[in-house]
This record gives C-alpha cells, sequence and structure tokens, in this order.
C-alpha cells in the first residue's frame, strides 16, 4: 500500500469510528429507554460518548488533511487519548446501568468497548510508525546535511 | 543490522510478499475463528442440554389441555404464562392410581413493564411434595422457603438480601441460582403460600379468577409407580381423564424432540467445521505447492550460499507456521472482538437450552481451536517440503 493510501485509509477509519462513537450509542446499539422522568447512567455516558466520537471523526478529518508527519504524530496522539477516554467513560468514569440485563450492558457497552478499544490500538501503532519515520527521516536528512557540508 | 537466520529471512519474505500472506494468513483466521465459535458453540448446547435433563424429573406432567406449548415455555424458555387447572380434573386427577407422588405448581405471568428487559415468570411449588424442582433448588439454601421469600433465577437481577416487588407485595430473595439454561434462569421460585398470595394480586389486576385459589394449580408433576410402562400409563391415563380438560405432557418427549434437534445442529457445526478444516489443509497445500515451484531458484541460491536441504526445508516450515501464527492468532483476536464481549447478548437470544463455559474451561476451547488452525499451515507445507528433494547448487550455474 503506498504511504498516500495508507493515510487516507488511517484518517478514514478514525472518522468512520468518530461518527460511529458519537451515534452509536443513540441510533445504532442504542441505550436503555429513559422512561418516567428517571435517567440513567447510560444516558450521560451517551451523552459524553458523543461529544468525544465527534472530537475523534474531526482529529480523523484533519489527519486526512494534514501531511507534515509530525503533525500527523500529534493527531495520532490526541486520537489515541481520545480513544482511551471512550472506553473509561462507560466502563470507569459515568458508567451504565447497574444491571447486568440492560440493554445499554447488554448492546451499548460491548460495542462501544469495542470500537474504543480499536481507535485505541490503530491509533497507538499508528502514533509509534509515525515516530519512527519521524526519527528516521530527521537522522536522514541529517546525514544528508552532514554530507553536503 | 538483524542476523541472517532462516527466521529473519521467513519474515522479511513474508513481508515482501504481503498481499499473499494477508491471503494465507486471513484464511487461516477465518478458520481459527470458525473453529473456536463453533466449539464454544456446541459445548454451550451440550451443557445447557445435560443441564436441562438433570432438571426436568418428572414422568409426567398434567397441564389444561391446549396448554401444553405453554407450559414447555415457562419450563424450557422461560415465556411467562398463566393458566390453571380446573378444579373438577384436580379431582379428578386426584382419584387415578399408578402415580408414585404428584405435586402441584402454580404459573403466574407478570406484567410487561418498561423496567424489565425481559418478561418473568413466578412459579409457586408445594415444599412438601415438590421432588422436581425442591431437590436441586434447596442445594441452594438451607432449609425451606418461608411466606414471603423467593429464590430467583440466575438472569434475574438480585442478590441475596434484596428485596423485589411483584404486583403490589414485597418479597425478599433469600438465594439465586446458577445458571440452568432453561426457563428456570428468568424465574422467580416461591412457596405455595406465597404464590397463592401473589395470585391473588394478579387476578385483582388482570380480572381474571378462579373458583378456588386456595386449591390453584397450573401443573401437576407426577411419577409413576415402578413396573409401569410410562408410554401404556401416559395412554391409560390420557382415556381416564378424557373430557376433563386435562393433557398429559411427558417432559422426555419434549426433551427428547430438543435433544435430536440439538444434536442434528451440533452434527452439522461439527461437519462444517471439519470440512472446512480439510478444505484449509487442501488449498493450502496447493497454494504452497505453487508458492514452492515458483521459489526453486531462490532455494538453489541458498544452496549456492551454503545451505543445507535440511535447512531449506525448516525454512520452508517456518515460513508457513509463521503465516499460520499470524492468521490463528488474527482469528483469536477476531473472536475476543465479535463474540467474547457480546456473550450475555447470545446467553439471552438463545432460544435453545445454553450454557456458556467457565472461563477455564473457555480458555482450554480457545487455545484447541488456536492450535488446531495453527497446525494447518506447517501440515499444508509438510507435502512440498517431501517435494523439495535435492536441489543441487551446480544447477544454478547450468543457467536453470
Amino acid at each position: 500500500m503506498s504511504g498516500r493510501i495508507k493515510h487516507i485509509a488511517a484518517g478514514l477509519f478514525f472518522l468512520v469510528f468518530g461518527i460511529l462513537i458519537a451515534v452509536g450509542p443513540k441510533y445504532i446499539f442504542k441505550i436503555c429507554e429513559q422512561n418516567h422522568g428517571h435517567v440513567t447512567n447510560c444516558l450521560w455516558s451517551a451523552r459524553a460518548e458523543l461529544g468525544i466520537g465527534i472530537v475523534i471523526a474531526l482529529l480523523g478529518a484533519a489527519y486526512i488533511l494534514s501531511s507534515a508527519v509530525p503533525m500527523l504524530a500529534g493527531l495520532s496522539l490526541s486520537i489515541l487519548f481520545n480513544g482511551t477516554l471512550a472506553f473509561l467513560i462507560p466502563n470507569i468514569l459515568i458508567g451504565m446501568c447497574e444491571h447486568h440485563n440492560m440493554d445499554c450492558r447488554l448492546i451499548t457497552l460491548p460495542s462501544l468497548n469495542v470500537i474504543s478499544l480499536l481507535v485505541t490500538l490503530a491509533a497507538s501503532v499508528n502514533t509509534i510508525r509515525l515516530i519512527r519515520k519521524y526519527r528516521r527521516d530527521t537522522r536522514g536528512n541529517a546525514i544528508a546535511q552532514a554530507e553536503r557540508i | 543490522m538483524r542476523r541472517l537466520n532462516a527466521f529473519n529471512i521467513s519474515l522479511q519474505n513474508l513481508r515482501r510478499r504481503p498481499f499473499r500472506s494477508f491471503c494465507i494468513a486471513s484464511f487461516v483466521a477465518l478458520l481459527s475463528f470458525v473453529l473456536i465459535t463453533g466449539s464454544l458453540l456446541t459445548f454451550s448446547l451440550r451443557k445447557g442440554m445435560s443441564s436441562m435433563s438433570d432438571r426436568l424429573g418428572a414422568d409426567l406432567i398434567l397441564a389444561p389441555i391446549g396448554y401444553q406449548h405453554s407450559a414447555e415455555g415457562v419450563l424450557l424458555r422461560g415465556e411467562p404464562s398463566a393458566f390453571y387447572l380446573d378444579m373438577e380434573a384436580l379431582d379428578k386427577i386426584s382419584g387415578v392410581k399408578g402415580f408414585s407422588r404428584t405435586s402441584p405448581q402454580l404459573f403466574i405471568a407478570t406484567m410487561d413493564s418498561s423496567h424489565c428487559s425481559f418478561p418473568v415468570q413466578l412459579i409457586g411449588y408445594e415444599p412438601n411434595t415438590d421432588f422436581v424442582i425442591a431437590p436441586w433448588l434447596l442445594g441452594e439454601v438451607p432449609g425451606i422457603l418461608a411466606f414471603g421469600e423467593v429464590i430467583v433465577g440466575s438472569q434475574i437481577d438480585a442478590t441475596a438480601g434484596d428485596k423485589l416487588m411483584f404486583f403490589s407485595s414485597e418479597y425478599r430473595v433469600v438465594a439465586r441460582l446458577e445458571k440452568t439454561g432453561m426457563g428456570f434462569d428468568t424465574s422467580v421460585f416461591f412457596n405455595m403460600e406465597t404464590a397463592r398470595a401473589a395470585l391473588k394480586e394478579y387476578f385483582y389486576y388482570t380480572g381474571e379468577d378462579v373458583r378456588d385459589v386456595e386449591r390453584a394449580a397450573s401443573i401437576i408433576t407426577a411419577d409413576i409407580d415402578e413396573g409401569l410402562d410410562p408410554v401404556a400409563f401416559t395412554r391409560e391415563i390420557h382415556d381416564a381423564l378424557r373430557l376433563s380438560g386435562v393433557d398429559v405432557i411427558r417432559p422426555q418427549d419434549f426433551i427428547g424432540e430438543l435433544s435430536r434437534n440439538l444434536n442434528l445442529l451440533m452434527s452439522v457445526i461439527f461437519t462444517l467445521t471439519a470440512i472446512l478444516w480439510l478444505l484449509a489443509v487442501g488449498v493450502l497445500t496447493v497454494l504452497f505447492t505453487v508458492i514452492l515451484n515458483e521459489r526453486k531458484g531462490e532455494f538453489r541460491i541458498y544452496r549456492v550460499l551454503g545451505a543445507t536441504v535440511g535447512w531449506i526445508a525448516r525454512f520452508v516450515l517456518l515460513e508457513a507456521a509463521l503465516v499460520s501464527l499470524f492468521g490463528a492468532l488474527a482469528g483469536v483476536f477476531a473472536f475476543c472482538l465479535l463474540i467474547l464481549p457480546f456473550r450475555a447478548l447470545i446467553d439471552l437470544g438463545m432460544i435453545l437450552p445454553y450454557i456458556q463455559p467457565r472461563a477455564g474451561t473457555a480458555a482450554l476451547l480457545i487455545a484447541a481451536g488456536f492450535f488446531m488452525s495453527f497446525l494447518v499451515g506447517p501440515l499444508a507445507s509438510l507435502y512440498s517440503v517431501l517435494r523439495i528433494g535435492p536441489v543441487s547448487a551446480a544447477s544454478v550455474w547450468d543457467g536453470e
């Protein structure tokens, strides 16, 4: 795969998965229905995920539009942190409904876990790859400069 | 700088041909995924079936006529139902000779509620006469259930000490059952006294009624005298209870039918998995043979560089093992990603008796699936390795 295609594929991956994190709990792998004016934890988690998902999607779009390796590494690192946050919110920071047979625990939580873990994993691998590439390029440039001198 | 040994050269070879390596690894990954999922599914169904056979111990079940499927639904799948035997029928049943023991059970269906993600069946049983539920139920709690106490199935979200409200009364949970893989998982158990009190409330809310709440029963579980032929006896009491509105059900019939269907399903899963495994070995054998034919020149260069035929054979096997290892690992990863997080949903959605294995057993099954799919690569390349034969270094200079 050429570098350009790899770059666009990675950006698209983050964009699509960011959108999934944002809208999934509301429209695809839905949280529990809110009845009788009683608001459950999963609603707050879904709202937080909406915000984080949008941020990941925007970072993914920025990733597609950028080309400088240090910038890409920075964007990838931010996606890694946001992906981790997307995982922590429904599991630890806010949580889901208490009962293990509720829809949010059966469908929403595992779906969010899978997506956020994939985003985090992909962002980690991508960040390491970009940092190594940056170091290699810098070393190559330094050698070329030294040879010129 | 990396050392130029067989392992590093194999890795470089795989990286140099990413599409080919990806295709072979994907094939092994698919195999690994199917093997692991299939074995876990088969194991869980078998465990569920054996749990059900152990727990539906009555020879016969007497239910109101037309409610055979409802009774099966309650016992096998926990589908809430409420139906009651006629008082005349109860009198007639008590007059039938040939039963060694009988015990009533009372089914009460909870109302639909948006709070519950699934409906709950309330089951009342008579602790003094019961021989179906009590033996394994009482293993969970010391002593007999008192008035107002309940035992809940494994899928009810409550633990000992919690209070549950049904209709307008609260009940204290004294124990929670282990998973049974059948309708009991979504059921709540009362003693008959508590159940009849709940039945009165149920009638109050639904407007239904029976003539004598104190004697109401939904089914009668019965064991027959030793020496009697169950089939002949069933036919006999069918005649005796004719026109009394009572249907006679043999649990072994519906267990037997379910067991036959499950065995068929498991055979299909096993056959498909075996075919896939053999197919994988076959396809990869052909693939490796073609690839190795293409690479004869490369092997001759290794010979010129001083490699022995044994080294080349080990090198080819190592390359196949590596690509197989990556594929098998990818299969396990896909399983952990797509199946494992949704196990609770699968569990709840299964209408068949289904009990998932414990973590240790599941790990063993995953390891077995991984190992079986990993074996495919080296096995498939074995034929090609044997065909390499002596590669002459001199043939490189002959212009071959």
